[in-house]
């Protein structure tokens, strides 16, 4: 497996925990999709593997090498990405500084060009769109050029939190597409979705997580078909 | 008419230079949130600094604020890593609380050492004027335009040309993003913090020739200075040089034309006013709790 | 009950801590309260007379400089066997500035510590509400400074201001001086401006009544800034457009070292210039300015270390020795409110509050501000020093029985460049 979590325990500051003893798996070329409930924990998932929340206990690891205690820049180097949720561009760059800043790491300026043309190539917009300040992209076309951004440094996993938020449905497809086909370069992708339905979708399996732990897992479409699934999240009755 | 055009330079040389005073305040607030009303005393700190070298040596001031500059840098650096980083994601209000212990302190320590008397740094230069055609410009506030200008640019280059300065305009836009990309908050807040204080460190130079200086003049200053960057926008650099030169001119013009009893007062009410319109500040953009870590 | 009991005596304790804490301030004063409240009149318990000073804040340099003079008339009075033959023990507070304080460092005084006499504090603001509190309590309030006209105003009748004239008063030479200039010579337009406060602006209102009396006329002003100017480049401009042949000017401090560089760089060279309180630094102003620049600029003073009044030779003597510098002008006005205290005192044979104010009213005290007497409100009757400086130092050109010179600069020349 490429990424584990076994039994992790995490809060914020002080505060008491948020996730209780989360039990998760995703391998190279996987897209995982965690729903649930507002509070359930799906965002601090994503903080406590990008070393934004420090984990209380249990453990977190990167292809069998625990990482539970490392900082952001620490596990960036490793090769964990965070998009995280709302529009996180930087909006008075221009898109092509937005996406060199995901570079902003990579000291050497061969490299950093390489990264750029590789991304260039996956995200037309990067070019199309270069020097136009971030801050006034649609919706969709920031979450492409923050998906951009961490690329630049070419991640094992990436984690998206919720990049389909306030999309109209033709964008959000094309950013679920925008995914798969990294999903199919080998990165693994762990993905918080509100839409539960459009997640599990693309996903190949899903996570349902629920006052931080998980309650039910399995491949994206079984799920989509599980009655509980159905009842509390896709606002279906479970007869029918 | 030439006296409108004369009232009119005149607030825009003295407005250069309160921007050169007021971009290091904005600079701090726009990366760090951090309201550092200890501003002011830093630049009364580089007065007396301007003032011992310019007496010991006789340097024209104009070049001790480059020797300032280094100097009030490593002292921000120091106060940032002994002091600031404790309030480091705290309420903005203990940034206000320890700051401003820090500006009483400050001029405690400058009191004990230089007494509470007024100083004044006055090269040759310090009383002319230079004169084109009927119009006048008195020589130190030229120079001390021209230095501002210099400064900005200085500023402007490292915020956009380097990687601290990327990293810094990050940070100040997004911080969470800046995080995510792998920026060291800490460090980023460190040279921020610094790099104000060099500013002051320019700034309190320059203002040491224009007026005479005790350790309670930072008051004045940091008042004024925050309504500039209010009006500008909070963390906006351009905003803040804007804000700047609109005090300026607001005060030549109104102490010529209208009053000399509204010349200070008139600014708040300019303040007000755009405040009303835009809350933001003229050049500032809305703060976006969302994204906040 | 027995815990609340508890309570109130450590609640008590603690503000008794407190209260000797600020007591403490006073230097040499430890014992308290013991007395009873009766003033024994044995022989040998000292007089002890209570004084609340701005010894922090923004007044601090006047505050500690009259602290000085206080003390050095502690000094010479007893070594001289001391006040109606008991020695002297001056109770200082610190009022940090603050009004508030003052006046609960003045009731402290007089209704805690039961002190026999009380001596004023420094400049108008803070001599205001602490007059009302001697005033209230029926004791002689003697004040160093404070000439504000609002402060005579209340119908005090236990008040004295220990200088030679009220604030409108403070440039009474001035005016004499120009209307005593032959016609062709004499200025024919002025210019007036001012900070606002409430000492300055007095000031120069009471120099325009004058000078527009002689028939000088008003082209400029009388214009008032506000405290927290700090650009003087276009009231200097608009200074230049008026081009008045006198210049007066209310000033505090770095406001007037602001207009006088701004109307050097403007290019207006007035033939009379007059300004308040600034050019009174000895070394403040000069360095402010620049030393050539300072050449015939005439001020007010109230006291001159060189005037021959009788009994300053000894002030200068003891306090140089005490202090080892020269005395501020504070310095000497807080000796002089004591040696006021002291003449009341000694005419009246007793502490007697209400004896020695009727005293004072009607009779004329030596000092080292020369002779000073007051009106039923306690507005002095004389007039400051004119002073004028030349050759880069203070000199005293008014009136001519003190004056150090018998030169006074007239037209001023030109800034230099």
């Amino acid at each position: 497996m490429l990424l584990e979590l076994e039994r992790v325990v995490a809060g914020y500051g002080r505060g008491g925990n948020i996730l209780n003893g989360v039990d998760l798996v995703v391998d190279k070329g996987e897209l995982v999709c965690l729903i649930g409930p507002n509070g359930a924990g799906k965002s601090t998932v994503l903080r406590a593997v990008s070393g934004l929340i420090p984990t209380r206990t249990g453990s977190i690891r990167l292809e069998g090498r625990e990482i539970g205690s490392l900082s952001p820049q620490a596990l960036l180097r490793l090769g964990i990405s965070h998009v995280a949720q709302g529009r996180t561009v930087f909006p008075g760059m221009t898109v092509r500084e937005n996406v060199l800043m995901g570079g902003y790491t990579i000291r050497d300026p061969k490299l950093l060009r390489q990264r750029l043309a590789f991304v260039e190539e996956l995200f037309p917009i990067v070019v199309e769109r270069a020097h136009d300040l971030a801050g006034n992209l649609s919706g969709g076309q920031q979450q492409l050029v923050e998906m951009a951004r961490a690329l630049m440094l070419a991640p094992k996993v990436l984690l998206l939190d919720e990049p389909s938020l306030g999309l109209e449905p033709r964008l959000s497809d094309l950013v679920f597409q925008k995914v798969r086909e990294l999903c199919q370069a080998g990165v693994a992708v762990l993905m918080v979705e509100q839409n539960a339905r459009r997640g599990l979708m693309h996903a190949h399996r899903g996570y349902v997580l629920e006052l931080g732990r998980v309650r039910l897992e399995g491949p994206g479409p079984s799920l989509l078909d599980n009655p509980e699934v159905k009842r509390l999240y896709l606002g279906e009755s479970g007869g029918s | 008419m030439h006296l409108f055009l004369q009232t009119v330079m005149l607030g825009v040389l003295i407005g250069g230079v309160y921007a050169l005073l007021a971009s290091g305040l904005t600079l701090i607030f726009g990366v760090m949130g951090i309201i550092n009303v200890a501003q002011g005393a830093l630049l009364i700190l580089s007065c007396y600094f301007a003032w011992l070298v310019w007496q010991t040596t006789g340097l024209d001031p104009m070049w001790i604020s480059i020797l300032a500059a280094p100097l009030m840098f490593a002292v921000g650096w120091v106060l940032y890593r002994l002091l600031i980083v404790r309030v480091r994601g705290a309420h903005a209000t203990m940034s206000v609380l320890l700051t401003f212990a820090l500006a009483i302190t400050l001029e405690g320590i400058l009191g004990v050492i230089w007494t509470g008397n007024f100083r004044s740094v006055t090269p040759s230069y310090f009383s002319q004027s230079l004169r084109i055609g009927d119009f006048f410009f008195p020589t130190a506030q030229v120079y001390g335009s021209i230095t501002a200008v210099a400064v900005l640019l200085v500023l402007y280059l490292i915020l956009s040309r380097t990687r601290e300065g990327r990293a810094i305009r990050a940070t100040a836009q997004n911080r969470l993003a800046a995080q995510l990309v792998g920026v060291d908050a800490d460090r980023v807040a460190a040279f921020t913090f610094a790099l104000g204080a060099a500013t002051a460190g320019v700034g309190g130079a320059i203002l040491s020739v224009l007026y005479p200086f005790a350790p309670g003049s930072h008051y004045l200053w940091i008042s004024r200075l925050l309504g500039i960057i209010v009006l500008g926008g909070m963390g906006s650099l351009p905003g803040a040089a804007l804000g700047a030169v609109i005090l300026g001119v607001a005060e030549t013009l109104t102490s010529t034309y209208i009053s000399l009893k509204w010349a200070t007062v008139v600014f708040y009410v300019v303040i007000f006013v755009v405040l009303l319109v835009r809350p933001q500040g003229l050049m500032g953009t809305r703060l976006r709790e969302d994204v906040q870590a | 009950m027995r815990k609340l009991r508890a309570g109130t005596w450590v609640a008590l304790l603690g503000l008794s801590l407190i209260l000797t804490a600020c007591g403490g301030g006073g230097g040499g004063s430890s014992e308290s309260g013991s007395g009873s409240g009766a003033t024994s009149e044995t022989a040998k318990a000292p007089i002890k007379i209570g004084i609340s000073l701005p010894l922090t804040g923004p007044f601090t340099d006047p505050g500690v400089a009259a602290k000085q003079g206080y003390e050095t008339w502690e000094t010479i009075i007893n070594q001289k066997g001391g006040l109606l033959g008991r020695p002297v023990q001056l109770v200082i507070l610190d009022d940090a500035s603050n009004e508030n304080t003052v006046v609960a460092d003045y009731n402290k005084l007089i209704t805690q510590d039961k002190v026999d006499l009380v001596l004023g504090t420094f400049s108008s603001k803070l001599n205001y509400p602490a007059s009302a509190v001697a005033e209230k309590n029926g004791y002689l309030y003697i004040e160093p400074a404070g000439g504000a006209p609002q402060i005579f105003e209340r119908g005090f009748t236990h008040l004295f201001f220990a200088q030679q004239a009220t604030a409108p008063h403070q440039a009474d030479l001035f005016a004499k001086w120009i209307g005593s200039l032959p016609e062709d010579q004499r200025p024919k337009t002025a210019a007036y401006v001012t900070q606002d406060d409430p000492f300055t602006k007095p000031v120069i209102e009471g120099v325009k009544q004058q000078l527009e009396a002689l028939g000088v006329k008003t082209v400029y002003g009388l214009e008032v800034y506000p405290p927290d100017t700090t650009n003087f480049t276009t009231i200097a401009n608009a200074l230049k457009a008026a081009d008045a042949d006198v210049l007066v000017h209310g000033a505090v401090f770095e406001d007037g070292v602001g207009l006088v560089r701004a109307v050097q760089q403007v290019g207006y060279n007035p033939k009379a210039f007059f300004q308040t309180s600034a050019p009174s630094h000895p070394e403040q102003y000069p360095q402010g300015i620049g030393a050539a620049a300072t050449e015939g600029i005439f001020f007010a003073m109230s006291y001159s270390p060189a005037a021959k009044y009788p009994g300053n030779d000894e002030f200068l003597q003891v306090f140089r020795s005490k202090f080892g510098q020269d005395p501020a002008e504070d310095a000497a006005d807080a000796f002089a409110a004591a040696q006021v205290l002291q003449a009341a005192a000694e005419a009246v044979g007793s502490l007697d509050q209400d004896k020695m104010a009727d005293w004072l009213h009607h009779n004329t005290v030596q000092t080292i501000l020369g002779p000073l007497s007051w009106d039923e409100a306690g507005r002095p009757q004389q007039a400051f020093l004119l002073a004028q400086w030349q050759g880069g130092a203070i000199q005293i050109v008014l009136p001519q029985d003190v004056a150090t010179t018998d030169h006074i600069v007239y037209p001023k020349p030109a800034w230099p460049k």
